[in-house]
């Protein structure tokens, strides 16, 4: 037993010449410095490459673990169901939004209900009135109202 | 460790040289690749039995120390680093590469034509001796594959790059008792593997 034990390890010994010969290594360092410039070079890669890669590693990342990936998948439809839930309710949202729109146009004294409900009354100025004139920078030449650089106003 | 006897000596001039590289100068990158290259070389090549892929590690390990050279704590030598770079990131690569592995042929695992001229360096070899050695050679080959990935570094380690214990410990970052008993079952596994040969020998 004990004989055969040193026989494993004088056959393991002769691994030991098992080289590629001195040519390899010569060349070795070369080699390496030239490895080296490519590994340092950013790497350029088009829209499509990316894509791809993501897929690659998003696929590489999912296939150790399934179930996973399938309640990551259901997660998502969740998700979206719940976003087009919320897209089809009639939205208050949109329509202060629409009050904002035409916020130019309304009388800048008017005043918001502390529990953020829509004002009472909305009150369209004047095109002509004086809250319109003074509410934001506007420069007129002749007849027509027109907006420019103020820098170039004369 | 009984094949570094200088190594004091030489872990000073690791350590200059390590500084010098991040200092940077160019040269003293090269000078510890050029160190170490032969001794890399054989602990991948003996793990992965594949000259390409070992090629391939090489450059990666090299490349991996260089960018992390600031990294390396000088409490423990240089040597020890790079080792557990280079085991650490061959056996990531045998993990990753398992299928393809177990589909690779005797043909895969075996040298090339130019190793097979260094590991037969006798030049007075018979046609039937040559024919012994390769056969031998493959077989070696396909018993250390056959071992785990644990059991087959500790025998690269010490059988065929001739490192202590304490030194193998202290690249696994594990005990050495941890070390000695791979050791022991890895033997046993390598006598049971080359049962036949071992026999034919007596």
């Amino acid at each position: 037993m004990r004989e055969e034990k040193n026989q494993v390890t004088e056959l393991l010994k002769l691994k030991r010449h098992e080289t590629p010969g001195d040519q390899y290594f010569d060349a070795f360092l070369d080699e390496f410095h030239r490895y080296q410039r490519a590994e340092m070079l950013p790497t350029r890669r088009t829209a499509g490459e990316r894509v791809l890669a993501f897929c690659r590693d998003i696929t590489a990342w999912f296939k150790p673990q399934p179930q996973l990936a399938w309640s990551s998948l259901a997660a998502i439809v969740v998700l979206l169901s719940v976003v087009s839930y919320q897209n089809s309710l009639p939205d208050a949202a949109v329509e202060f939004a629409q009050v904002n729109e035409a916020e130019a146009f309304v009388d800048g004294h008017t005043v918001y209900e502390e529990n953020g409900s829509l004002p009472a009354e909305i009150v369209v100025a004047d095109y002509n009135s004086f809250e319109r004139e003074f509410s934001g920078s506007h420069f007129v030449t002749g007849d027509n109202p027109s907006s420019y650089d103020s820098v170039l106003a004369f | 460790m009984e094949d570094y006897d200088g190594q004091v000596e030489e872990e000073v001039s690791d350590i200059v040289l390590v500084d010098q590289a991040l200092e940077g100068q160019v040269g003293a990158f090269d000078t510890l690749v050029l160190r170490y290259q032969r001794r890399l070389y054989s602990v991948i090549y003996n793990m992965t039995s594949n000259h390409d892929d070992t090629n391939d590690l090489l450059m990666e390990v090299f490349h991996k120390s260089y960018c992390n050279l600031s990294k390396y704590k000088k409490n423990s030598s240089f040597y020890t680093w790079i080792y557990r770079v280079a085991v650490n990131h061959t056996l990531n690569f045998i993990q990753k590469n398992k299928k393809r592995r177990k589909d690779m042929s005797l043909n895969d695992l075996s040298m090339d034509d130019t190793m097979e001229r260094e590991f037969a360096d006798e030049g007075t070899l018979t046609g039937e001796k040559h024919a012994e050695l390769d056969d031998l050679k493959n077989k070696l080959n396909e018993c250390l594959q056959k071992l785990s990935e644990e059991h087959r570094t500790v025998v690269v380690l010490y059988d065929i790059d001739g490192m202590s214990h304490g030194d193998i410990a202290k690249v696994l970052k594990c005990s050495e008792g941890t070390v000695r008993s791979r050791l022991h079952y890895a033997h046993k596994n390598l006598q049971k593997l080359l049962d036949g040969y071992l026999r034919k020998e007596l």
